[in-house]
């Protein structure tokens, strides 16, 4: 599940100063390390949303569309490959800010 | 201002603080943080409930919304914190955990979707403080006697407020609903306080032939003001007043231009008398047109309809404040519209608030709007520059 998120990111983060803009950058990327290190200890179904619940919350902040393909991930491994290709793309777009 | 965020993401505190920071409805605030329900009841406690806008997420780690909503339910000096619940869950839970913490008597400003428009909640919040700063007011004169109140009625110590009403299609204004207020040397009296106390007075009757007569020589003395229906409350028990009924037709034939719609409300069993509704079909024949009030309410709605010739159905606010997140009452308010439509009369939705809710009804084909959106009830002396500015906004509008 790859999708580019780089207009998102662009559009949230351009509504703020540039201070305030690296300190939501922080805290988003803080946001995605704790969601990556919970999935990789995901024992249930029941932890296992409660983390795809997290990871939506934050989608929902960057108007990323895709509640359809949250829908899809039904295992640890496939949400830890989508948070993880999110992180990147955050990562990546620090130098804009 | 004070204002507690309780979400058990860093990352959604901060955006919500940057977009406090940034917003215009807000100068000098302080925010409190709590990353769960248990620290948020901690925190509530700390600063001793002084929160002007508490923000609470629904489903955190370790704990869920609905654990402060229950503190603040069994603390009732916690109860009027303005509250707005925030979450990403579906529609459903969300009309779920509105309809909870209204029925548990919370001051909740609403139930809102990630991600939160702060601008809306800080607006509504203000809204719903100064209400409460009304409510409030209201009780400390909760002292009116009796004997009071039948003084101020001598007096003539009513003043007429006017809510306007506008058509959904043509977006002009088709009228307006009177709203009594009394008042004292303290201020307004409202009618939660003063009408249980008229009616223990035995001066229903009496108030309501006031209330029309001073709403007609309001009325008759703007021209303009006759493009407009006047619509006015009335009892069932006013129904059965042989006098007053004559007196409201005595009154329209003599201000044939004036279109007048009287409200009614209240019990079945009276309107079922044959007094009733003799009174009903001689208003009617005079031209008066008959909306029913507070529609779906009561458990006599649809006896009501079967019984009385009407015109127009008024839906009760309770159901269409939230019909952007309640979906039973979204479904009660479409099937409505659809028997109105179908019975071919109109229908008016009260208490609309924000422009989701206006845009539902639109879209439902309600064809009457009246709420907060458009004006909160006025007095008569600030109608016509009421008016003007509705209508040049309009004009802009309409240009651009």
């Amino acid at each position: 599940m790859r999708i580019d998120i780089s207009d998102n990111l662009r559009h949230f983060f351009v509504r703020y100063n540039e201070e305030r803009r690296l300190s939501l950058w922080q805290a988003l990327l803080d946001e995605l390390v704790s969601i990556k290190v919970q999935a990789q200890f995901v024992e249930s179904d029941e932890q296992l949303n409660a983390v795809k619940h997290k990871f939506k919350g934050i989608c929902r902040y960057l108007a990323i569309e895709f509640d359809m393909q949250m829908a899809q991930i039904i295992s640890a491994e496939q949400l830890l490959d989508v948070v993880g290709h999110i992180y990147e793309q955050v990562v990546a777009i620090k130098d804009e800010l | 201002m004070n204002i507690l965020i309780i979400d058990d993401q860093v990352f959604i505190r901060e955006a919500i603080k940057a977009d406090l920071v940034t917003s215009t409805l807000v100068n000098d605030f302080q925010t409190f943080e709590a990353e769960d329900a248990n620290q948020g009841i901690d925190a509530i406690a700390a600063i001793e409930g002084h929160i002007d806008l508490l923000i609470l997420d629904l489903k955190m780690d370790n704990s869920d919304g609905m654990e402060v909503i229950n503190f603040l339910s069994v603390h009732a000096h916690y109860a009027n914190i303005p509250l707005a619940v925030i979450s990403s869950a579906d529609k459903r839970t969300l009309g779920l955990v509105s309809s909870i913490a209204r029925s548990l008597k919370l001051n909740l400003v609403g139930v809102f979707e990630k991600p939160v428009h702060v601008d809306f909640i800080l607006a509504e919040a203000t809204r719903l403080q100064n209400q409460h700063r009304n409510a409030t007011e209201v009780k400390a004169l909760a002292s009116v006697s009796d004997n009071d109140i039948t003084q101020l009625l001598a007096d003539d110590h009513i003043l007429l407020c006017f809510q306007p009403q506008v058509n959904m299609k043509s977006k002009g204004i088709s009228g307006f609903e009177v709203l009594a207020r009394m008042y004292d040397e303290n201020g307004y009296i409202y009618p939660d306080t003063f009408l249980p106390l008229l009616d223990k007075a035995g001066l229903n009757v009496d108030f309501t032939k006031l209330i029309i007569a001073k709403a007609f020589k309001f009325w008759a003395s703007e021209e303009v003001l006759s493009h407009y229906t006047l619509s006015i409350n009335v009892t069932a028990e006013d129904l059965i007043s042989e006098s007053l009924i004559d007196y409201i037709i005595s009154l329209k034939q003599a201000h044939s231009h004036i279109k007048l719609t009287l409200e009614l409300t209240e019990s079945q069993a009276i309107i079922n008398e044959a007094s009733a509704l003799n009174s009903i079909a001689r208003l009617i024949i005079n031209d008066i047109g008959i909306s029913l009030d507070d529609f779906g309410k009561s458990y006599s709605t649809y006896e009501r309809l079967d019984t009385i010739p009407f015109n127009e159905i008024k839906i009760d606010r309770s159901f269409v404040c939230d019909i952007d997140t309640n979906e039973q009452h979204h479904l009660i308010v479409e099937s409505t519209i659809a028997l109105a439509k179908k019975m071919s009369v109109s229908v008016v939705a009260e208490g609309i608030e924000t422009e989701s809710v206006l845009n539902i009804l639109s879209e439902l084909g309600c064809d009457i709007a009246q709420g907060y959106l458009y004006s909160p009830p006025m007095e008569g002396r600030y109608l016509k520059a009421w008016i003007n500015s509705y209508m040049n906004k309009d004009i802009v509008a309409n240009a651009h």
